[in-house]
């Protein structure tokens, strides 16, 4: 089999290493320092020791995987995926991202409305009548459940509410 | 505790909720028979979509609800895994060594209603032991304190990290990952603030529910968008018209789904193992114990009724350390976890004093849930084996819109999305680069009451720490001292059945 240098776990392993050295470095100025009452801290326990501990744990098990777990090929199945899948992967995650800001200033149905007519169009193979059809109504259905039904928030419409009767529609 | 389990009944069939539980628990099966029946995605995606509805049900009813979903889910994904060779989920792996050529000989129906049957008899059997034994180790919980706890949990996240799939040296940073997110916020001991970089959003520290979900839903979008199939498969078979399976062939499975169920209960109450395995090992211990072992992988009624009963077994006994200690054993019992806390019962040894009778209650559903299981599953099988057909490119933006949905809604906060989407690309390079989460998720659930009961023990043991425990604590050291060789026993135990897995797979390859 061939050796790879810089193989996907070793790298992992120097991360782990990294992270716990970074924590141990950020100690001191991270965690809030417990009031001192008559002398006596109000803290039980030192607050840095858990911190610590954990900190020691990424780096002993980092340098564990390092030297024992470093063939890739083994334990990974990053090198399967190809450029088409990384890109496939890439737009949804945008998507999401674009969804995640938008949630709030667009409203959950046309925020969601758009999210599936888009996603679906990208994944192809839709029957246009069907995708959008299922953009406008699943939104709206779980928008009814949520808001209407359970009785929780979601973001309406923020340019006008449009209601029937007592229920808020979207 | 009897007086408990007596005062169950009238909760649950004396209030006005039985009525409302019935149809949670018939909807939670079809919602888990509908996602299971999809190649591709999980029930543990689908109940972590689903946890957030639970929230606001009553706690009698929102359980049931993912109780059902988890059942019919584990159910739902052996239909494609029969019908084509495809599993829903993984613990219907081994089924597809005898249900396609069972398919092909026109035997699919049969096929699908041994599946069923033996789910149903092993289920319902594994829940009655469940109930039986979470009284006596609810009693037995009650008797320990702060450091025979921290003594326990810290076993338990030792046990899960190194039973969970892949490399020790993985397991364990995924342990250490998990307790360093948990540490972000305010430690549970004085409440004082750690980690947060001065962000706002991170006070509170992280919150659950967008982590459960992005670990475990989104990843699963996202691989499923990585190929942009059409659809999940296409099938055009007509069961209706295909042979029902006869009382005498149903007799003729007694005894191997008796052994499976027997399989699945001992396995299910070793955390961390769960129902890949015990599917695995059922299906190898029938095959061996079977006169005519050549038929397996060609088309064996006991092919599908051994992993069927033993994965189905697993689901009771997981219940156990969890309700009595708080310690959940695998993913699923995590989201069930996340769901019991935000109902306001907090899983442990109080849990069964306090509220004991709507444990027992909740427990008296799933047996409910097994004979609803049996009849929806009876009928609607038809049509849930035509789900298999369904397009990805329609049902994947639909299943991303709920998640987004159920994860604002509980505390709703525009920064729950955002965690929702990191822990979702996480998840995902995680799984590319094969860590399992389950140590994380167990980790980051267990860290504040290990942290706590951490720190309750060395103020306890101020004078003297290894003093204490030893003279005043002997139980809490016994299991200090027996954690690395139980860690190490349940290690070979969990590798050995992997094996059993493994072998069962290659023999069925060649």
């Amino acid at each position: 089999m061939k050796k790879h240098l810089f193989t996907p776990n070793l790298v992992t392993g120097f991360v782990s290493i990294l992270i716990g050295i970074f924590v141990i470095i950020k100690i001191p100025t991270e965690i809030e320092k417990p009031v001192l009452i008559f002398g006596q801290s109000s803290s039980e326990i030192d607050p840095e020791l858990v911190p610590l501990i954990v900190a020691i744990m990424l780096i002993i098990f980092g340098s564990y995987t390092m030297i024992k777990d470093r063939n890739a090929l083994l334990n990974n199945s990053w090198p399967s995926l190809t450029k088409t899948m990384l890109k496939n992967v890439g737009f949804a995650i945008l998507c999401l991202t674009l969804y995640s800001i938008l949630f709030n200033s667009l409203g959950f149905v046309l925020s969601s409305a758009l999210l599936i007519f888009i996603l679906s169009k990208y994944m192809g193979d839709i029957n246009h009548y069907i995708s959008i059809s299922l953009a406008i109504i699943f939104p709206l259905i779980v928008f009814g459940i949520f808001v209407n039904i359970m009785h929780v928030f979601l973001p309406a419409f923020p340019f006008h509410e449009i209601r029937i009767g007592n229920y808020l529609m979207m | 505790m009897l007086d408990s389990f007596l005062n169950s009944f009238p909760i649950l069939f004396g209030s006005g909720n039985f009525l409302t539980i019935l149809f949670v628990v018939a909807l939670g099966l079809l919602i888990g028979l509908f996602v299971g029946a999809l190649p591709g995605l999980t029930t543990l995606m689908a109940m972590a979509i689903v946890l957030p509805i639970s929230f606001f049900m009553d706690p009698l009813v929102g359980i049931p609800f993912l109780i059902g979903v988890y059942k019919g889910g584990i159910f739902g994904g052996s239909i494609p895994a029969i019908l084509v060779s495809l599993p829903g989920t993984g613990a219907s792996v081994a089924t597809t060594f005898d249900g396609p050529p069972l398919t092909k000989q026109g035997k699919g129906r049969k096929a699908l209603e041994t599946a069923l049957f033996s789910s149903v008899i092993a289920d319902f059997s594994s829940d009655i032991v469940t109930i039986l034994l979470i009284g006596p180790i609810a009693l037995v919980a009650l008797l320990i304190g702060p450091p025979e706890l921290a003594a326990i949990l810290f076993l338990s996240i030792l046990i899960i990290s190194s039973t969970s799939n892949g490399s020790v040296g993985k397991n364990m940073i995924m342990l250490a990952v998990g307790l360093l997110i948990a540490l972000i916020g305010q430690d549970p001991i004085a409440a004082l603030t750690r980690f947060t970089f001065d962000v706002f959003e991170l006070r509170a520290g992280i919150p659950l529910l967008p982590m459960l979900i992005g670990l475990f839903a989104i990843p699963e979008i996202l691989i499923n968008i990585e190929s942009k199939a059409k659809q999940f498969i296409q099938t055009k078979l007509n069961l209706k018209k295909e042979q029902k399976l006869t009382w005498r062939e149903f007799l003729g499975l007694r005894r191997t789904i008796f052994r499976s169920t027997l399989i699945g209960t001992t396995i299910g109450m070793i955390p961390g193992v769960g129902q890949v395995v015990a599917a695995f090992v059922g299906y190898a211990a029938a095959k061996n114990a079977s006169k005519n072992p050549e038929k397996f992988g060609k088309g064996e009624l006991e092919g599908i009724a051994a992993p069927e009963a033993a994965n189905n077994a697993v689901n009771g006994p997981t219940l156990v350390p969890l309700l009595t200690l708080g310690i959940p054993g695998d993913n699923v019992t995590a989201i069930l976890l996340g769901a019991f806390v935000a109902h306001g019962l907090r899983p442990g040894p109080q849990l069964m004093t306090e509220q004991g009778s709507i444990v027992f209650a909740i427990l008296l559903c799933m047996l409910l849930a097994n004979v609803l299981f049996l009849i929806l599953g009876y009928f609607t099988m038809p049509l849930f084996s035509r789900v298999v057909s369904i397009k990805k490119s329609y049902l994947l933006p639909l299943t991303i819109v709920f998640a987004f949905a159920g994860s604002f809604v509980f505390r709703h906060n525009p920064a729950d999305l955002y965690f929702l989407l990191f822990f979702g690309i996480f998840g995902y390079i995680l799984r590319k680069l094969e860590f399992d989460v389950t140590p994380l998720v167990m980790a980051f659930i267990l860290a504040p009451s290990l942290e706590y009961a951490f720190g309750q023990t060395l103020s306890l043991g101020d004078d003297g720490l290894i003093k204490y425990l030893l003279l005043e604590r002997p139980i809490a050291a016994l299991i200090i001292c027996a954690t690395p060789i139980i860690t190490w026993k349940l290690w070979k135990r969990s590798k050995r059945l992997r094996d059993v897995a493994a072998e069962v797979t290659s023999n069925q390859v060649k």
